[in-house]
């Protein structure tokens, strides 16, 4: 353990620069702090989509990121963004810390517990993000310490999964975790112990704490029904884990090739054997899933590659030991600041990716539109920070779950200029497009004899129906809100 | 130590199982033989065929790209030619009937392998693992030269494991013929020099088997010399394996192309149970070294996902048999039973996923109804593929005036083609110039496909000149700017 916090020391500034300096990676931030807005003053979760989308106005709408949601406004209304940020920031430096925790109470050694841990970061990298799966990966953290229990303080995992099922959705791996443990302790003592019953039991509790939240029940239908929807197909986030993934390559595969020598457990130690295997599994699901595996497999994988590797016996500890003790994280605390600084110095510009301005162009031009974004995720750009109601209705956003599979099948029809895209554009009536530049997309309305480019920067473009904004009509507005001759 | 130390472990032999799960083989080959004519995806058989026939004709090998495409004649390339000439060979016979025949028959036997290297019992559960997970890949890969690629590799870990010393020389005699059938000849010193390093991981020191590992290693890489192609195979290795970072680019190199099932039901499942059990043991460490190392080729191309699946299924599967206490031989009793539950179960996962895997691998079938129009009017054409298999059956008909952009040689076209192909087929800004710049007149693209849409909004410079089934064919009516 002396060494278990070289790995967060390392991070943790990377993933400070990188939560307050860095600009959010997609429009997500946008919706959830208006949906916290509108927490915040109708004191009631929203439950249905309201005619913001005019694509699917009045389908029944679970936020499950609501608290996540509201803190996000909460923050942000109260000028401590940063500081919301920086908390997020704190989760995989957290969970980092608990994986080295973990791996000292298995068993592993220091080299061993800090290389691990070393793969487990680079499996976060990727991910990481201000973003609501992050916040969750401390909650899997705390869990999984608590399942490494057997005593009464496998009770501990009902309280996290009830906060975990306010946070996000994958709190309905809780149970499903306990009951790959009680199938392990089932298969381990063979009759019925007290060990099993407090498995079995906790389990269940774990299964009723996930309706612990505004939302009950409709917490684990939902989970229920996303794990086979269809929509997850046209999520780059849900898409099948390969070596594509750096994070996977660099971080979870050397875990998993660890684990396929050593085994996640030693001969009949089931319990935590299937709860990795099903995290295996769950790796290979999604990509969005590898950082999680991460978390889960480090500690064990370490303990189990510290068998394999010769042990030196304990001796009495050195001054030079106890210096190192101290010198060792704070050269590794040094490291990493210095590359954060880096790091913050090269940063983007405030949002930098996202198409604030040609949202803002869209909003001044008159009439009433339909717009439909070639990154679902920027349509969120619309939603005012204080819960008010978007300038443009919108065909999907970042909420991504609630609209229905018909909406999805036009949506990825349009985008990937299928048979009869054009067809659908029209039978839903959008008369704003935003694409980036070099989307299919924009290439086929530049020649669609219907649509006329309206403003374009250096990244978006935004195409109008023909008769629409008429008042725009003579002029194409550029980036940076000027009017080109 | 004797040559008989040399040995590795000998197959434990079940003579009742063997027998019921050679009935099993043969009802897996059917059922192969099914999938494939039934989901029949011939682009690249077509292609090979083509370049069988030139070599019979010529008796010479190509190794630079001729006149049939316009972007990079004379760049260097090597297709097996041994894997070629079998293509034609077969062909010549009945078609596309003997095609689907023999390579379901290597397929079929490289199962059957996996059977013989399974060790303390178990057979039918290994051939049942290995035949569910190849089966399902099977609608994208219909060449006699994929599935001889899986016998090869079968015969080669046979070899390794159980074949002693003669058997690692037997294998460099193998790198020899398989580099002549495909690069993935270039496996074999990997292999052997993996065992070398397994072998003496478990003695502790040298030994008799680790030099003769070492040696049969060391003549397996001069043997990836052996081809028309010399140097130049093992010199551009991992493109030709198609594990190349820098072709991430083209549609055919993704990593995740293969069907959802087919991964989840090759990789996912074994790697969580390898995982689960763990495949050390202290006297096999190739075991962890083959795992492994499969385990990441089929995450770097899913293509290899049957080789994986043929490498690891008898380790993971009699390791797991093992942990849960089950003994192999167990199944004496009831093997004719699982035997035909197999079979059913080979041949429902067939049914149900192969035409699946036939439309992942992105032609159903070749668009030769489209060679027609062109080939007829006795003009040059400069034709592009949207999907490069269908520039396939162009090459594959021999007509020199249809030259193609760019076809399933992926491996032998400069980067800027590749970069340029794959701006085209993506719709991405500039598309018109590159076609425009390399005096495209035709371009044939499925109706599926984003091309088709865009080329269909410019009728004036784009004419739809002929259909066969989703395949178009647009034909330039303007001359390029």
């Amino acid at each position: 353990m002396k060494y278990g916090v070289v790995v967060p020391l390392v991070l943790a500034p990377f993933f400070v620069v990188k939560a307050i300096v860095y600009p959010p990676g997609d429009g997500d931030l946008f919706w959830q702090r208006w949906l916290g807005s509108v927490v915040l003053q109708s004191h009631a979760l929203p439950r249905s989509l309201g005619n913001e989308a005019f694509t699917a106005a009045g389908a029944p709408w679970v936020p499950q990121e609501w608290l996540f949601s509201t803190l996000l406004s909460f923050s942000a209304a109260h000028g401590a963004a940063w500081a919301f940020d920086a908390a997020i920031a704190l989760c995989p430096i957290v969970a980092l810390w608990l994986v080295a925790v973990r791996a000292a109470r298995h068993g592993a050694t220091p080299l061993t517990a800090l290389v691990c841990a070393a793969f487990a970061g680079v499996a976060l990298l990727e991910s990481f993000g201000v973003r609501v799966q992050v916040a969750a990966w401390l909650l899997i953290a705390l869990f999984l310490l608590a399942l490494d229990e057997d005593g009464a303080w496998l009770w501990a995992t009902v309280p996290i999964a009830a906060l975990w099922s306010n946070l996000h959705a994958s709190a309905m791996l809780a149970p499903v975790l306990v009951a790959a443990a009680a199938v392990g302790v089932v298969l381990e003592d063979r009759a019925w112990t007290p060990r099993l019953r407090r498995h079995v039991l906790v389990a269940g509790a774990c299964a009723l704490a996930l309706c612990l939240n505004p939302l009950g029940p409709e917490l684990p239908r939902y989970a229920i029904g996303l794990f086979s929807s269809p929509i997850k197909h046209w999520i780059a986030e849900w898409k099948t884990t390969d070596a594509a993934d750096i994070s996977f390559l660099l971080g979870a595969f050397p875990l998993l090739a660890i684990a396929m020598v050593a085994g996640f457990g030693a001969p009949r130690q089931w319990k935590q054997g299937l709860v990795l295997a099903a995290f295996a599994v769950l790796l290979f699901t999604a990509a969005r899933n590898i950082a999680v595996f991460g978390i889960a497999a480090a500690p064990i994988v370490a303990a189990r590659l510290s068998r394999y590797l010769p042990r030196r016996e304990p001796r009495p500890l050195t001054a030079l030991d106890r210096g190192a003790q101290f010198a060792f994280p704070a050269f590794a605390l040094a490291v990493g600041v210095a590359c954060a600084v880096t790091l913050a110095r090269e940063a983007p510009p405030p949002l930098a990716d996202l198409p604030v301005q040609a949202i803002a162009a869209i909003d001044a031009m008159p009439g009433t539109h339909r717009l439909l974004c070639g990154d679902f995720a920027w349509c969120a750009l619309e939603f005012p920070p204080d819960g008010g109601i978007p300038r443009a209705q919108v065909f999907l956003d970042g909420r991504a779950d609630p609209f229905p599979v018909s909406v999805w099948r036009d949506f990825v029809a349009i985008s990937l200029l299928q048979p009869d895209w054009r067809q659908r554009l029209d039978a839903r009536g959008v008369n704003v497009v935003l694409v980036k530049v070099d989307a299919p997309l924009a290439q086929a309305l530049a020649l669609a004899p219907d649509w006329r480019r309206a403003y374009r920067d250096a990244k978006f473009l935004v195409y109008l129906r023909r008769g629409d904004g008429r008042r725009a009509d003579a002029r194409e507005v550029r980036g940076a809100g000027r009017i080109a001759g | 130590m004797t040559v008989g130390e040399l040995q590795a472990t000998p197959a434990i032999a079940h003579p009742g199982e063997s027998l019921r799960s050679s009935a099993v083989v043969a009802a897996i080959l059917a059922s192969f033989v099914g999938v494939l004519a039934f989901a029949p995806n011939l682009a690249n058989s077509a292609r090979a065929a083509w370049l069988g026939h030139r070599i019979l004709a010529t008796h010479a090998v190509d190794l630079r790209l001729g006149a049939e495409t316009f972007t990079a004649p004379g760049a260097h390339t090597y297709e097996g030619w041994l894997g070629a000439v079998i293509v034609a060979l077969a062909g010549a016979f009945t078609g596309g009937v003997a095609v689907v025949g023999v390579a379901a028959f290597f397929g079929a036997l490289a199962v059957a392998l996996v059977r013989t290297r399974e060790r303390g019992g178990g057979a039918i559960a290994c051939i049942a693992v290995a035949a569910l997970s190849t089966v399902a890949a099977l609608g994208t890969v219909t060449s006699p030269t994929a599935t001889l690629d899986w016998l090869l590799l079968s015969a080669t870990l046979l070899l390794v494991e159980r074949g002693g010393a003669r058997g690692a020389y037997v294998c460099v005699a193998l790198a020899i013929v398989w580099c002549n059938v495909s690069a993935q000849g270039l496996l074999v010193p990997g292999i052997l020099l993996a065992a070398a390093g397994a072998a003496r991981a478990c003695a502790g020191a040298d030994s008799p088997r680790v030099r003769t590992l070492i040696r049969a290693g060391a003549l397996a890489v001069v043997a990836m010399a052996l081809t028309p192609a010399f140097l130049g195979l093992p010199l551009r290795g991992a493109t030709y394996l198609r594990i190349d970072p820098t072709f991430s680019g083209l549609h055919a190199w993704q990593p995740a192309l293969m069907p959802a099932h087919a991964y989840t039901l090759g990789v996912v499942g074994l790697v969580a149970i390898a995982a689960l059990f763990g495949v050390w043991r202290r006297d096999r460490a190739l075991d962890a070294v083959l795992v492994v190392g499969g385990a990441l080729f089929a995450f770097l191309n899913a293509q290899f996902v049957p080789e994986f699946v043929l490498v690891a299924s008898p380790i993971i599967v009699t390791i797991a048999l093992a942990a849960l206490r089950f003994d192999g031989r167990a199944f004496h009793r009831s093997a004719t039973a699982l035997g035909f539950c197999t079979a059913g179960a080979v041949a429902l996962v067939a049914a149900a996923f192969a035409p699946a895997s036939s439309e992942a691998g992105g032609a159903t079938h070749l668009p030769l109804g489209l060679v027609a129009p062109l080939a007829a009017d006795g003009r040059a054409h400069r034709i592009y593929c949207a999907s490069i298999d269908a520039c396939d059956a162009f090459v594959a008909s021999g007509d020199p005036n249809l030259r193609v952009f760019m076809d399933g040689r992926d491996a032998a076209y400069p980067h800027s083609v590749i970069e340029d192909q794959t701006t085209i087929a993506k719709v991405r800004p500039a598309w018109r110039a590159r076609l425009d710049a390399w005096k495209v007149d035709a371009i044939v693209v499925r109706s599926s496909q984003q091309l088709a849409e865009v080329v269909a909004l410019l009728p004036r410079i784009w004419h739809l000149r002929s259909r066969d089934g989703t395949a178009l064919l647009f034909v330039r009516t303007v001359p390029p700017r």
